[in-house]
């Protein structure tokens, strides 16, 4: 991982392919810039293998995906299947409302960093989180990150699942 | 002789009630059922949606399937996907003279979902080649210009009362100075009824400002009259399209707030946000509570105007009135005028991503909390209209204006509410 020079990375940031919400990418564009990212900004409904192919062009320090339409989770994974499909490792985080219900967010997060997220931003303090992880980037490397563990509720149940990439 | 829809909406105007409508979609043919039934069963003027879900809206017939029989909950019907007697039979007892029910599905290329509702034996859907491919898809403007034509010219020679809603006075659903809004409906609806449409709704949004949304909805029923004099058409009102109250006594305010905007100015038809808007896709009974409070809170009688709406009158009025003749003034065909004035910037939607829009136009709040415009790039205005461009604008303050609405009626600070019927 290389992050250029004056702590400037650079950014691709997408949505998923059913998802047109406009006002999450835009805020976060600018958040990114502000927190140090050169970002190259997809758009809405953005197919799987578009991602892959800006990713293999622009080369980003970090792919962020952002969803807010209930189906981000499903969407999320299926850009982590390409990517992997096309045998490319890239820093990757989500975050937003990834499931068309917030009861979800804990197993969401657990599932989505199984299959190979770096960290997973859900409910209210999402933002603040990202941001010390985008600090935390800029000065040790996107792959360095650790996420803090998921809790598991009990209800729940398979404690299996927290066995995350790490 | 009209449709439902159009009999429905004069019914209740002469009754001068105002007619709700959620928005709502299930995809779970028995829980869209169920859905439709209850809101059916209401004993106030109400029409019934089917919200298509994400899948179905960018063209994927096949996923939205997988996942319902994953397990997983859809944020809408689909309706394409779903076996054509089951969703007449789903329909079968609820759809009628007293309960129209509309599709809504957000589709650039709405052919296969047009065809899908006449099938069903629907004729009622919203949309358009702008507010639906613009703030909605990736697909280049004349794809959608073209498809629009085509499915129009179908539902009007498939069924007799076809009814479309223009979905222009929505756009991005929040930071869009009201001209906009209002020129882009009134546009789609000339393209509609270019294409054979006799009957439709124009939209408008509800906005950060009561006086200027009453002088909005004004302004557009004055043009709506002076370019569609011949189609038969109402507005429809949507309570606050963007970033929601997320305490339950602020959004409740403001779906009353909306309810009392429609009732004011005249509007036919309201389409309610829900109360817990801002964490989920809403439930039967959030919709249901949602549409009790907005049709009890547009009870009363009408406002009238006040001297304050003047100036915003005729701010919108001179803006709105100027970019719909000089798209017009571009080409004798609707669709290919709009598709020219996207490409010159004479429209240009304030920070919509897609590559056909040329996204150098902004929009601010003002010192009152009104819409107004930061940068007007390429906008045809003369005259009086004003830049409020303040140079680069920071995330913290594009949050700040996302987020007024919401704060404001989080901290019961609503602004001047007329006719309030007792602070709630």
């Amino acid at each position: 991982m290389s992050i250029g020079e004056g702590g400037v990375f650079r950014c691709l940031l997408t949505t998923v392919e059913s998802d047109s919400h406009f006002w999450n990418l835009i805020y976060l564009e600018k958040f990114i810039a502000e927190n140090g990212g050169e970002v190259r900004n997809l758009g809405g409904c953005t197919p799987a293998d578009l991602v892959v192919k800006e990713v293999s062009d622009f080369q980003p320090d970090l792919l962020v995906v952002s969803s807010i339409n209930g189906h981000g989770y499903y969407g999320t994974s299926v850009v982590l299947t390409e990517l992997r499909r096309a045998g490319i490792s890239v820093p990757c985080v989500a975050g937003g409302k990834l499931t068309t219900a917030p009861s979800d967010n804990d197993r969401v997060r657990r599932e989505l960093l199984s299959q190979g997220c770096t960290d997973v931003f859900l409910g209210e303090n999402a933002i603040d989180h990202f941001r010390e992880f985008l600090a935390f980037g800029v000065r040790h490397g996107f792959a360095a990150w650790q996420p803090s563990i998921p809790v598991v509720a009990p209800w729940d149940g398979c404690v299996a699942s927290l066995s995350v990439a790490r | 002789m009209s449709g439902y829809m159009d009999r429905f909406i004069a019914d209740a105007r002469r009754r001068e009630t105002l007619v709700v409508q959620p928005r709502m979609g299930f995809g779970n043919i028995a829980t869209m059922r169920a859905g439709l039934r209850d809101v059916h069963d209401l004993d106030f003027p109400v029409v019934g949606t089917i919200t298509v879900d994400s899948y179905t809206r960018v063209g994927d017939h096949v996923s939205s399937i997988e996942r319902l029989r994953a397990g997983e909950e859809l944020n809408g019907y689909p309706i394409v996907s779903h076996p054509m007697e089951k969703t007449r039979e789903m329909l079968a007892g609820l759809y009628g003279p007293g309960f129209p029910i509309q599709v809504r599905h957000g589709t650039a290329l709405p052919l296969r979902v047009i065809e899908s509702l006449v099938l069903a034996g629907l004729d009622t859907t919203e949309g358009g080649p702008v507010s639906y491919c613009m703030p909605y898809s990736r697909l280049p403007l004349e794809y959608a210009v073209s498809a629009w034509a085509e499915s129009c010219r179908y539902l009007v020679g498939e069924v007799e009362h076809g009814h479309i809603e223009s979905f222009g006075g929505c756009l991005l659903g929040q930071l869009c100075p009201p001209s906009l809004l209002i020129a882009m409906t009134v546009l789609e609806g000339l393209f509609f009824a270019q294409h054979g449409v006799r009957s439709m709704s124009l939209s408008y949004a509800q906005g950060t400002h009561d006086d200027q949304d009453r002088a909005a909805v004004r302004v557009l029923r004055a043009l709506a009259q002076e370019y569609l004099p011949s189609v038969t058409w109402h507005v429809v009102l949507y309570t606050y399209m963007g970033l929601f109250p997320s305490t339950p006594d602020g959004a409740t305010e403001l779906i009353r707030s909306s309810a009392r905007l429609a009732r004011d100015t005249s509007c036919e038809r309201l389409i309610v946000k829900t109360v817990s808007e801002a964490w989920q896709i809403p439930s039967v009974a959030e919709n249901l509570d949602a549409l009790r409070v907005a049709s009890a809170a547009a009870g009363g009688p009408r406002v009238a105007a006040v001297p304050q709406e003047k100036e915003y009158f005729d701010e919108i009025m001179e803006e709105a009135r100027c970019l719909i003749e000089e798209v017009l003034n571009l080409d004798a065909d609707v669709g290919a005028a709009l598709t020219r004035a996207f490409a010159l910037g004479l429209l240009d939607i304030p920070f919509c991503l897609h590559a056909d829009n040329q996204n150098r136009t902004t929009c601010v709040l003002d010192d009152q909390g009104a819409l107004k415009w930061g940068d007007i790039g390429n906008l045809p205005f003369r005259g009086s209209v004003r830049q409020n461009a303040m140079g680069q604008l920071e995330s913290s303050e594009l949050y700040r204006m996302l987020n007024h609405v919401a704060h404001r009626y989080d901290h019961g600070q609503p602004n001047r509410e007329k006719g309030d019927d007792g602070k709630s």
